[in-house]
């Protein structure tokens, strides 16, 4: 478990939550700096509800829910005023910190494999999929974030992990990346 | 039990509350094959986790971040000082003075058109672990005016330690200029570039910037790589330096 940070530190939210939000903004947006816009835009926001409101956010589990509802929010705002609302898969300009060569660009394959299937999915299943296991975020937050119920999210998940699985099984055996192979 | 039950799910995830997960316990009990379902899913998203968090993350541009700190020091609630009634009509004054101030300032503000200053190429090669200093010499502008540099990687090859994307943007340097200052000088540090071991495909490196009237100068160490006056020009931009750099194999310069 993450340790408890002082309230109003924005220096050790941004080491914390910076970057998760980015890759979910992108998520939205297939948009790299728009994504970087709009969560300079959640910050500034929080820095202003710190301004107008002494209460709310008190805990790490609020601050988190809220700042990715409203980097959720602005990304979808900033879809509408661009006219474009479906959601880009990542693929193509997803990055790699690290060079591939060897071991490494079998890694950065199967991730394009997983990631390639996953744009698959619907954009809900995709997003609380995201949500779940990228941001390691429960029912009720997912929930809290996207306004579905928890029951929707629940089936959206099981049917999501569903489609995935099968998606996975239909993949020619060499295509398929081998340590989730092995679990389906 | 029916396989496609979305509990099954929430159970592998422990996502049920006391009594759901008991209930589900007791079922799984009786049916074999909702119980391979749970454990088939439990493994599946475990592995699904590990792959969805290496996925790559990046965070904001430095001059992004800066803001946002530069906003919290300024709007991070401090404890209220008492205010008597002399300090209401102090600050009642103060406000006056400002909005005064705001209205003279607001047309000089408005009028001014921001316009691209690009410049020219440079040819070089950069260097394992090189740094590169770009310097831009604004001049006479009336107006408050902001600058912002960026740099732009773009290859078809990633460089270690470099993002793969066609196009990578780091904004590195912004400044506000004062109204009415006549020159600005200020100087941005790039992050440090290690291009070992040599790339396969040409990589171009530029850097534009947003200012009305400027002198741009790129160096590495003592070397200057290029150096311009420029005018306001509409977009789009050209860079203000280019580097390619050879294929591998290629005589380096």
């Amino acid at each position: 478990m993450e340790p408890a940070m002082p309230a109003h530190d924005l220096p050790a939210l941004l080491e914390r939550y910076e970057r998760p939000l980015v890759r979910y903004a992108w998520s939205i947006l297939g948009d790299l700096e728009a994504a970087r816009d709009v969560v300079q835009e959640t910050f500034i926001r929080l820095c202003r509800r710190w301004e107008t409101e002494s209460a709310g956010l008190d805990t790490d589990e609020h601050t988190e829910a809220w700042l990715f509802t409203v980097a959720r929010n602005l990304s979808i705002d900033h879809q509408r005023k661009q006219s474009r609302i479906i959601y880009l898969p990542q693929t193509e300009e997803r990055m790699a910190e690290e060079p591939v060569p060897g071991a490494a660009l079998e890694q950065q394959e199967e991730r394009d494999s997983i990631f390639g299937l996953l744009d698959q999915l619907t954009e809900n299943q995709r997003e609380v999929i995201r949500l779940k296991f990228q941001n390691d975020l429960s029912y009720k937050e997912i929930a809290d974030i996207t306004g579905l119920s928890v029951t929707n999210v629940g089936f959206l998940l099981h049917t999501g992990l569903k489609k995935l699985r099968a998606l996975l099984e239909a993949q020619p055996l060499e295509e398929q990346p081998q340590t989730i192979r092995k679990s389906i | 039990m029916n396989p496609d039950d979305p509990r099954l799910t929430a159970y592998a995830l422990n996502e049920l509350n006391p009594a759901e997960r008991a209930e589900m316990e007791r079922l799984l009990r009786d049916d074999s094959i909702a119980a391979e379902e749970v454990e088939t899913m439990r493994a599946f998203t475990v592995q699904l986790r590990t792959r969805l968090h290496a996925e790559p993350q990046f965070g904001l541009h430095p001059a992004q971040r800066a803001e946002a700190l530069a906003l919290a020091a300024r709007e991070t609630p401090q404890p209220k000082a008492f205010v008597g009634q002399g300090g209401r009509w102090l600050a009642l004054a103060a406000g006056v003075a400002l909005g005064v101030g705001i209205a003279l300032l607001f047309p000089a503000l408005n009028s001014w058109k921001p316009g691209r200053v690009v410049a020219g190429s440079a040819q070089s090669r950069p260097r394992s672990g090189e740094d590169v200093q770009v310097s831009l010499n604004a001049e006479s502008r009336v107006g408050a005016e902001e600058a912002i540099v960026w740099v732009e990687w773009s290859r078809d090859e990633v460089p270690p330690g470099i993002p793969n994307l066609p196009v990578v943007t780091w904004s590195v340097g912004r400044m506000t200029f004062e109204v009415g200052d006549p020159s600005m000088r200020f100087d941005v540090k790039l992050p440090t570039i290690d291009f070992s071991p040599p790339p396969t495909a040409p990589v171009a490196v530029r850097a534009s910037s947003e200012i009305p009237r400027a002198k741009a100068r790129a160096t590495t160490g003592a070397k200057t790589l290029r150096e311009a006056r420029y005018a306001t020009v509409p977009a789009p931009a050209t860079p203000i330096f280019d580097w390619s750099i050879p294929r591998k194999g290629e005589p380096a310069e």
